[in-house]
């Protein structure tokens, strides 16, 4: 549309070189589709028994495209899950999991959140805490940062749920 | 025996294994086509674990037959490189959780978890809750552990309403499981159980209420009930009372502590600790806390500056920080810890917000403990610094972070070739941390990553410590090694040409108890790792090994429970380590 308003715009100047339509060369468009497939522990609810209980988690995803990425908050005033990373009384973000591919051709890759996350001592006694693992199948916006802001399927509705002793 | 037999059976159905046939789908692609691989070998130092995304739990299945998580498998492979692991069946455990008085309770948790015989794992925890119908009943479907007697189940009964866990201790014990087993459990009634009672106050006296109690052993396990110190205006204001269960606490344990938290309407009050001996049976002991005066903490700002690889001074961003304090004064009663912590990420400048108790007026400077995760792949160190806090709210002095050393490489196949893009990811050797107070908060270590250039180089900026560098070429391409104990200083350390160990083709085949294939089961092969002592690796609090087993491959099963993966057949060997 553009390339032909300036055709008519240019066809009135002299000397106008006139932009000729390259060809639309296909765009390979990224398979962003993103299963969560397993995950260890699996999803649902962990009961401490202690403060200092570790907790690590990975997360089994088949994503059609090799930038898919996760990244673990923890949400700690006891609702799921709007993670609001401006209010450390509410998320805290985690960290970001490793990526391993665990079967190319089906696509299945494991993301492990390697170092231990202890929910328990950041929250009162009693207190539940949800781990959520935001996992994007192009990876995320700031590379190397710390936000939620994903690329392409971003995933966000599995956790796990750390009921704290009372 | 039972491997061939089930090999014949399995080339003759659709079910087919390695020489009679394989699906090019699932082998890698360092052994596909016209690549050849030598095949695995068993080792002592193979451990697996068995993850299955469907226990097959559907009406009219024998729960003895269901698929659950479980260890302890031997990886034996035949001439081919061949194992077949089986998962072994379910047991339950049932019962009846009651009162001394045999009273029964509905709505208790029962927790059933086995710790792991794989250095580094967690536990396998299954839970349930005492049921409401049939009160107090309970039943919990556990895997058999594959040496009952040795790996025995660690029973725990405990609460998650406030109401109950005010009530009574938690219970837990020790129980084989080697087949179904009924468990009563039965509460100590209580003039079975010590108690521990008193008030909290504030400065001036007053009861303060809304704080839980809790009492821990040595080991950071819960021995009591939970209370809440009581709200009134009345003398009985912040006053409360704790039930201990004595015998809960290990044998040699001497000493419990005596935890005091605020809760979430109260995030700005300290947390107290008490430490007081094991009490015996049928006693009570007065264990009373006061508050300092004038310590109500209010904002300060901490910047927080490193510097870049290019020398100059930048923003610590997304730095992780934790303040802590321990503030007692004159009305402070003997044998209590008061500790104010705050923690805070940097922002996109640098500087982490944080609540802090200001020094009183015309007084010393508060020293607070600040410790600062420096974020992985930043060029500056994580820290921990004594940091001076003013009586005025506001921007404290920053804090410039140490310079991170580098830890280079380059990473080689068996071949001597480049290895391009594979991870490298550093894991870093971390003391036992079983003893510490239940109220210490550290800052666990990050775990940096990267990736190997086109020449297989890599470089990591490290903190300084002891770590494990795990090496994880593309799938399929060549096995996942590691190489272990790597010291890392203040100077950078170029660990040379790290050739990768030579690769074997390992293919399971992974069935259920009773013999079936058990599809989409994720296979995780674990190294144990050699911690005998042995020169440059001592194994010892100044000179720690790594102790954590190490994933080497992990897979999930195909439709006919058949899974390849590539396995390292040794360690790999870094031509310069250490320079």
């Amino acid at each position: 549309m553009r390339g032909l308003l300036g055709f008519l715009a240019c066809g009135l100047l002299s000397g106008c070189l006139i932009p000729l339509p390259l060809e639309q060369e296909p765009t390979q468009e990224p398979d962003n589709r993103l299963v969560l497939q397993a995950a260890i522990p699996p999803f649902g609810a962990q009961r401490a028994t202690s403060l200092l209980e570790k907790y690590t988690f990975q997360v089994d995803v088949i994503s059609g495209n090799p930038e898919v990425a996760a990244r673990l908050y923890l949400q700690i005033n006891g609702t799921c899950c709007e993670l609001n990373l401006e209010n450390p009384n509410v998320t805290r973000w985690s960290q970001q999991a490793t990526a391993q591919a665990a079967d190319a051709l089906r696509g299945s890759f494991t993301l492990q959140f390697s170092q231990p996350v202890l929910p328990c001592t950041m929250v009162p006694a009693g207190a539940i805490v949800y781990a959520v693992p935001v996992v994007a199948s192009g990876g995320f916006r700031d590379r190397g940062g710390v936000r939620p802001e994903g690329l392409g399927e971003v995933d966000q509705n599995h956790y796990w749920t750390i009921l704290c002793p009372p | 025996m039972l491997i061939e037999t089930l090999k014949r059976l399995l080339c003759v159905g659709p079910w087919l294994l390695s020489g009679c046939g394989e699906e090019a789908a699932s082998v890698p692609i360092a052994c596909s086509g016209e690549h050849s691989c030598p095949p695995a070998h068993s080792s002592p130092f193979w451990a697996v674990q068995l993850w299955p995304k469907d226990s097959g739990d559907r009406p009219g299945v024998d729960p003895h037959y269901l698929l659950m998580p479980q260890e302890g498998q031997s990886l034996d492979f035949d001439g081919t490189g061949s194992a077949v692991l089986r998962f072994r069946a379910v047991s339950l455990l049932s019962g009846l959780l009651t009162t001394a008085d045999n009273r029964a309770i509905p709505r208790a948790r029962v927790q059933a978890s086995l710790p792991s015989a794989i250095p580094g794992q967690d536990d396998y925890r299954f839970d349930t809750q005492t049921a409401e119908k049939t009160a107090g009943t309970y039943l919990l479907r556990v895997p058999t552990p594959a040496k009952p007697k040795e790996q025995p189940y660690k029973l725990w009964v405990g609460f998650d309403d406030v109401a109950q866990a005010a009530q009574y201790p938690p219970l837990w014990f020790s129980q084989i499981v080697a087949s179904d087993v009924e468990v009563p459990l039965k509460l100590r009634a209580q003039n079975q159980l010590a108690s521990f009672s008193g008030r909290i106050v504030n400065a001036l006296g007053e009861g303060v209420g809304g704080m839980t109690i809790q009492v821990f052993d040595e080991t950071n396990q819960i021995v009591s009930t939970s209370a809440q110190s009581l709200t009134a205006t009345d003398g009985t204001g912040g006053t409360y009372r704790v039930w201990i269960d004595p015998t809960l606490s290990p044998k040699t344990s001497s000493q419990l502590r005596v935890v005091v938290r605020p809760s979430s309407a109260q995030a700005l009050l300290p947390s107290m600790m008490a430490t007081v001996p094991v009490p015996d049976v049928g006693t009570n002991r007065q264990v009373h806390f006061v508050m300092p005066a004038q310590r109500t903490p209010v904002p300060f700002m901490l910047p927080l500056r490193g510097l870049s690889p290019s020398g100059a001074t930048e923003e610590a961003k997304s730095a992780r920080v934790l303040a802590q304090i321990h503030l007692e004064d004159a009305t402070t009663p003997a044998g209590v810890q008061v500790t104010y912590t705050a923690q805070a990420d940097a922002d996109a400048q640098g500087v982490a917000k944080l609540w802090l108790v200001p020094a009183p007026s015309g007084g010393k400077d508060l020293t607070y403990r600040v410790s600062v995760a420096s974020p992985p792949g930043a060029s500056y160190a994580s820290t921990v610094r004594d940091v001076q806090v003013g009586p005025t709210e506001g921007v404290l002095p920053s804090l410039t972070l140490p310079t991170r050393a580098r830890l280079l490489g380059r990473l080689l196949s068996t071949n001597g070739e480049p290895v391009s893009s594979a991870q490298v990811v550093a894991q870093p050797i971390l003391p036992d941390t079983t003893s510490r107070d239940p109220l210490e908060r550290v800052l666990e270590p990050t775990k940096p990553l990267t990736t190997t250039d086109d020449q297989g180089r890599f470089g990591l900026w490290l903190d300084p410590g002891d770590w494990d560098l795990d090496f994880i070429p593309v799938l399929g391409t060549a096995p996942r090694t590691s190489l272990d104990n790597v010291r890392i200083q203040t100077t950078d350390v170029e660990v040379g040409d790290v050739r990768l160990p030579q690769l074997s083709l390992a293919k399971v085949l992974v069935m259920g108890p009773t013999m079936q294939p058990a599809p989409q089961v994720k296979v995780r092969v674990l190294e144990i790792p050699d911690v005998t002592p042995r020169i440059g690796v001592a194994c010892h609090k100044d000179l720690p090994c790594s102790k954590a087993a190490k994933v080497r491959a992990e897979a999930f099963t195909d439709s006919k429970g058949r899974v390849q993966f590539l396995l390292p057949d040794a360690l790999p060997n870094a031509t310069m380590f250490p320079k």
